[in-house]
Parts: structure tokens; sequence; C-alpha cells
């Protein structure tokens, strides 16, 4: 203990070596590498199944002037959920099991909760969406036109994408970790700044999800250079 | 006449070992003896030593098991703990403040 210098009864020592200790025992606590190595994998594990996901056409509505149908992926779609589920169990195993290694407990139940309520709440605003095509851009009162960047970056951020950013958020409040923070805020301005624009895309979700994917990799390495020295300074 | 934040000094939490050991588990939910010990630079003995004052004044709870055939000791915060802990930084922080004054 670093107080080991200084008298105990000095109340600004006694009160920085608390401070200290508690900062030692976040980074022993640590583990953000892992969490964006696996969601990164899972948002490149999507790709083949936009490729090659058998596009159905359906839910389709009258409106003026013709119909209106949304068109799909069946498999991209029941992707998200259950990966980024899987994802969210397979770091809190991953938290838990590190945690137990270096002798600390782990406060990750908040982010794998999190994680999960947020994947489930964007399930449900997909299969609303899917339901009600374009009633998404009604929702901005006629200022979201179909098609039109500012929309699809919207969606984009209630999506599974976006979903990942805010989970990442609330890790970085569960770590109190401002670095995590500010990655997390990077990534979801990727992940809009990248959203697919117009009525039909085409090939164009590549980008979305390849620079997202390889961001959050990119991410765990700085990150797992970051933990390196409380990695070994733990016991 | 207003109490001197001294008086709001709690002698078990006060030991700057205990206030360490305090510290440490307020931040993990659970921490393992070697943990603590490397932490806080100190033996096993001596550690022994404050964690038994610790658990008498029920601030921790000292819960003893294995890892694999590892013999482990897992100390964990108890709720009065934690009250205590914050109690005694709100207190350093009054006495600063005063001796600051």
């Amino acid at each position: 203990m670093s107080s080991a210098a200084g008298p105990a009864s000095d109340p600004q020592r006694l009160l920085a070596d608390t401070r200290e200790l508690a900062k030692r025992v976040r980074r022993a606590q640590r583990v953000t590498w892992s969490a964006l190595l696996v969601l990164g994998v899972a948002i490149l594990l999507s790709i083949p199944f936009y490729e090659y996901g058998h596009n159905v056409v359906a839910y389709c509505q009258a409106r003026a002037g013709g119909r209106v149908c949304t068109r799909y992926s069946t498999l991209a779609f029941w992707y998200w959920p259950v990966a980024l589920v899987v994802a969210y169990v397979l770091i809190g195993a991953i938290f838990v099991r590190r945690a137990r290694s270096r002798g600390v407990g782990a406060r990750v139940r908040p982010y794998v909760i999190g994680g999960i309520v947020l994947v489930a709440a964007a399930t449900l605003v997909a299969v609303w969406d899917l339901q009600h095509p374009l009633s998404w851009f009604a929702l901005g009162g006629g200022r979201l036109q179909p098609g039109s960047a500012a929309g699809a970056r919207l969606y984009r951020l209630v999506g599974p994408l976006g979903v990942i950013g805010l989970g990442l958020l609330v890790l970085a409040r569960v770590e109190r970790s401002r670095a995590v923070a500010a990655f997390s805020v990077v990534y979801l301005v990727t992940v809009a700044a990248t959203a697919p624009t117009g009525l039909h895309p085409g090939r164009v979700f590549l980008p979305g999800l390849l620079v997202p994917g390889l961001v959050l990799l990119a991410g765990s390495l700085l990150f797992a250079v970051l933990e390196r020295p409380a990695a070994t300074g733990a016991p | 006449m207003t109490d001197h934040p001294v008086i709001g000094l709690n002698d078990v939490v006060h030991q700057r070992v205990r206030l360490g050991i305090l510290a440490v588990t307020h931040e993990a939910k659970r921490v393992e003896f070697g943990f603590l010990r490397a932490t806080l630079d100190l033996t096993a003995g001596n550690l022994s030593q404050h964690l038994g004052v610790l658990e008498r004044a029920g601030l921790i709870e000292l819960e003893k098991g294995y890892d694999g055939r590892r013999p482990r000791t897992w100390v964990t915060l108890t709720k009065t703990g934690g009250t205590a802990l914050r109690d005694e930084l709100a207190a350093l922080k009054a006495l600063i403040r005063q001796l600051e004054r």
C-alpha cells in the first residue's frame, strides 16, 4: 500500500491512497478488449447472412400512388438477436473467468443484462418496422424523407449496430472509464456515418458492416494494449 | 457547539490498512485473499489479522472455498462495511475542509 510512505494520521494521504486503490481495482477488473473483440466478430460474421440470405418481399401496404413493401433478408434479420444474445453471454463468461483468475470480482452483470434488454428492444422496433414499411420516416413528422441519409442514420442507431454502441456506453459507466465512453461515441458516429441510404441499397450494406466491425476490432487491439499493465500487475 | 470531524472517524475503519481493505472490497463484488495481499503489499499474517478485526466488527464477510484444488479465501464487503466506509470518507473530507479553513 502506497500510504506506507506517510503517516496514517494524514487525512489527505489516506483519501488519496483510497482513491488510488479504487483505481487499481478498476484497472484489474477491466476486460474491455474482449467485449470489443466478440462484438466486432459478431458484426463481421453477419456479412454472409446479408450476402447469401434469402430476401423476401412482404408486408405490402397500399399507399397513394401504389404499394409499399418491405424487402429483407430473413436470415440476416434473425441473425442479430441470436448473435448478440450469444455475444453478451460469452462476454459475461469471459469477464467472470478473468475475474476469478485475477482474484477480483467483476461488475459485468449490468452490462450483460443491459445489452440483452437493448437487443430485445431493438428486435421489437425492427419487427414493428418490418410490418409497417416507411412508418419509421413518418415518425419524423414528414421531416425524414424515405431513403434520406438523416432517416437512415437515425434508424441505424436503434438497430443492432447502434445497440452495440449503446451497450458500450453502459460498459463505460460500469467500468467508470472515460476511454470506453469516448470510444463508444466514435463507434456510434461511425455506425451513423456508414448507414446505407436510398430505398434500394443493394450491396451497399457491406461498408456499413465492415467499417463498424473493423473499428471494434481496432478498439479491441487498442484496449488490449492499454489494459496490459493492469494484467501484469495483478497477482 | 458543532462536533469536530474527528468524532466521526471510526477507530476500526480509520487504520490505513483496514481502510484499504474496505476500499478494495467496495470496488469489487468479491476479492480473493491473494489479490488483497498483493494490492496492499502485506504479509499473509498481517492481512489475516486486519481481516479478523473487520470480520468481528461485521464490516466484511470471509468465505473459504476451493478453486479447483487450490484453497481460496474470498472477502466480501457487508452493508454495514459499505456504510462505515462512506462515513469514514465523509469524515476525512470534513476534517480536510476543517484543516484548510
